[in-house]
């Protein structure tokens, strides 16, 4: 079986991928296309903070001390890009590019800082220490949207 | 495992990139000056002093001071680990660089010895202590990823291009014989460019370009072993300097293959990239990885070395970190001011967007003065008499229009900030 790590990672790949989608749709003003997408991504990436929240992090908190100040700020970008991913949905209506455009660089750039720090840092401790967890991390995953 | 690095609170204050960056585009503009002032004589010769301190401006004036004020943000990020003491140690080496660059500099223009000698211990002492912190940051780190090891590699290189530094100002003052001062000089430059600068800015870009634009990563023999092999074969070509040997002196060849190689798979990597859209920071790397492979293409020929300075230095050198900085600064003061909304739970007012700080318009306008610049600039280095003053006017309102962009995005991030507390 694939250790958390290599599955959470996959993961950060494929909201990559639906970012990607989402900002092409706005790029080509293909309002509706871009609206289903930035859903759809913000579903994904809701998915994949809540395993990390409810189920990652606090068994990675309990076994080891290291764990508490990369949790809590990887909470706190959680936070950020819900904030985003709200903002960008709220905006969506004003069909103004340049708006858009402007906070889905904000949004890629904050995952992609983020998930180099989780994929660093916070994952090879969860291989260290939590790996138990790998299968209801691939369950998790796995669920149908 | 420290984690110290990804507290918030403990990453280094904002304003020690933008000071560092700030001060690399007031080097820059000095380099468009020298131009207009000295015109074609900078061109001569390579070895003419008015052209060693133009290569000094933008190596250690322009390259050094953005690529610390970045270490300094990377390291948390990269390796987990924070520099040491980082304000005090950001503020000893800024001034010293600044300082070292500004007399090493005008020792050169003036050939005046005791400047000469000043800007070589200051910049030797700024030099050090960046490389003792960054040194203690790593040894801090556990994180023994091959990122974090080809950046040793880098930051390594600077050390031998800083003694060998020291070592030719000691021989150009008298205070030392320095008799093979062309075989040092070739040896100091290799160090920096190849090893230093090349190793450093290609180890940001293969991190860079799949993470911001979405590309597939880089194949592990590139993005693992090529830079470390540049860091071994130039090992190899310092000692053919003392053992001569063809076999050895091959080293740099080598070296100039792989840089051929690695600026090929950037372009591959670029091309299948996902994300389609072509952004300021896209067009600079473009123009660097387009004038290393034409700098690789001058060399093989046997082309001058003034047009290969020019490539590298005003090609490679300038844009692939003005590039960077497009990225850099915007993203800071976003990150630093959702932190401090976070921090005082003000949910409800909401931080602008990245592209707020430096509008996407401003940093292509930019773009155009410096790719203008930088053909006039190689223009002149095969007609220095008619293109070096029109290239120092371009690169310098090219520079000043730098430093406005960077400035801007520090009077929105300070209103913004102000606007918060």
């Amino acid at each position: 079986m694939d250790d958390i790590s290599k599955l959470l990672i996959r993961d950060h790949r494929r909201c990559d991928e639906m970012f990607v989608a989402m900002e092409q749709a706005l790029y080509h003003s293909k309002w509706s296309h871009a609206e289903k997408a930035a859903y759809d991504l913000a579903h994904a990436m809701e998915r994949h903070f809540n395993l990390e929240e409810e189920r990652l992090f606090p068994e990675l908190e309990q076994v080891s001390s290291q764990a508490s100040g990369p949790v809590s700020v990887m909470m706190m970008e959680h936070a950020q890009m819900r904030h985003l991913l709200k903002t960008l949905q709220s905006s969506m209506q004003q069909q103004s590019k340049e708006t858009l455009l402007g906070i889905t660089d904000t949004l890629l750039v904050t995952m992609q800082q983020h998930n180099m720090k989780e994929e660093n840092i916070l994952y090879p401790l969860a291989d260290r220490f939590v790996a138990d967890l790998g299968e209801e991390i691939a369950r998790g995953i796995a669920e149908p949207e | 495992m420290n984690t110290a690095g990804l507290s918030l609170d403990q990453a280094p204050p904002i304003t020690i990139p933008f000071k560092y960056f700030l001060t690399a585009s007031l080097f820059s503009i000095a380099v468009g000056l020298l131009l207009i002032l000295y015109g074609g004589d900078v061109m001569r010769s390579r070895w003419s002093p008015l052209a060693l301190g133009m290569t000094h401006l933008i190596t250690v004036g322009f390259i050094a001071q953005v690529m610390t004020g970045a270490i300094m943000q990377l390291l948390p990020v990269l390796a987990g680990s924070p520099i040491p003491r980082v304000v005090a140690v950001s503020r000893i080496v800024h001034l010293a660089l600044s300082a070292g660059t500004a007399f090493l500099v005008c020792g050169f223009l003036s050939s005046r010895e005791r400047l000469l000698i000043a800007g070589g211990i200051t910049l030797f002492a700024a030099f050090l202590i960046l490389l003792a912190s960054i040194g203690m940051a790593l040894l801090r780190s556990k994180s023994h990823r091959h990122r974090v090891r080809t950046l040793v590699f880098g930051w390594t290189a600077l050390a031998p291009t800083v003694i060998l530094g020291g070592y030719l100002v000691a021989g150009l003052t008298g205070l030392s014989q320095v008799t093979e001062m062309r075989q040092i000089v070739t040896l100091h430059l290799s160090w920096g460019l190849l090893g230093w600068i090349g190793i450093v800015l290609f180890t940001t870009i293969f991190e860079l370009v799949p993470m911001f634009y979405v590309a597939p990563g880089f194949p592990v023999f590139i993005k693992q072993w090529s830079l470390p092999a540049v860091f071994l074969l130039l090992i190899i070509f310092t000692v053919s300097k003392f053992l001569p040997s063809v076999f050895l002196e091959a080293g740099l060849v080598l070296i100039v293959m792989a840089f051929f190689i690695i600026g090929l798979f950037v372009l591959r990597t670029v091309y299948q990239r996902k994300r389609l859209i072509i952004d300021t920071t896209l067009l600079f790397i473009w123009t660097g990885v387009g004038s290393l492979l034409l700098a690789v293409v001058v060399w093989l020929s046997g082309g001058n070395d003034m047009l290969l300075g020019g490539l590298l230095l005003g090609g490679v050198c300038l844009s692939i970190p003005i590039g960077i900085i497009y990225k850099v600064i915007p993203f800071l003061c976003w990150f630093h001011l959702q932190g401090l909304l976070v921090k005082q739970k003000k949910f409800h007012h909401t931080v602008p967007s990245m592209k707020h700080f430096i509008k996407e318009k401003e940093a292509k306008r930019q773009y155009i003065l410096h790719l203008i610049a930088l053909c006039l600039l190689l223009m002149a280095t095969q007609m220095p008499n008619s293109f070096t003053i029109p290239a120092g006017v371009v690169f310098m309102f090219s520079s000043l229009y730098l430093f406005k962009n960077i400035l801007y995005a520090y009077i929105v991030f300070h209103n913004e900030w102000n606007s918060v507390c």
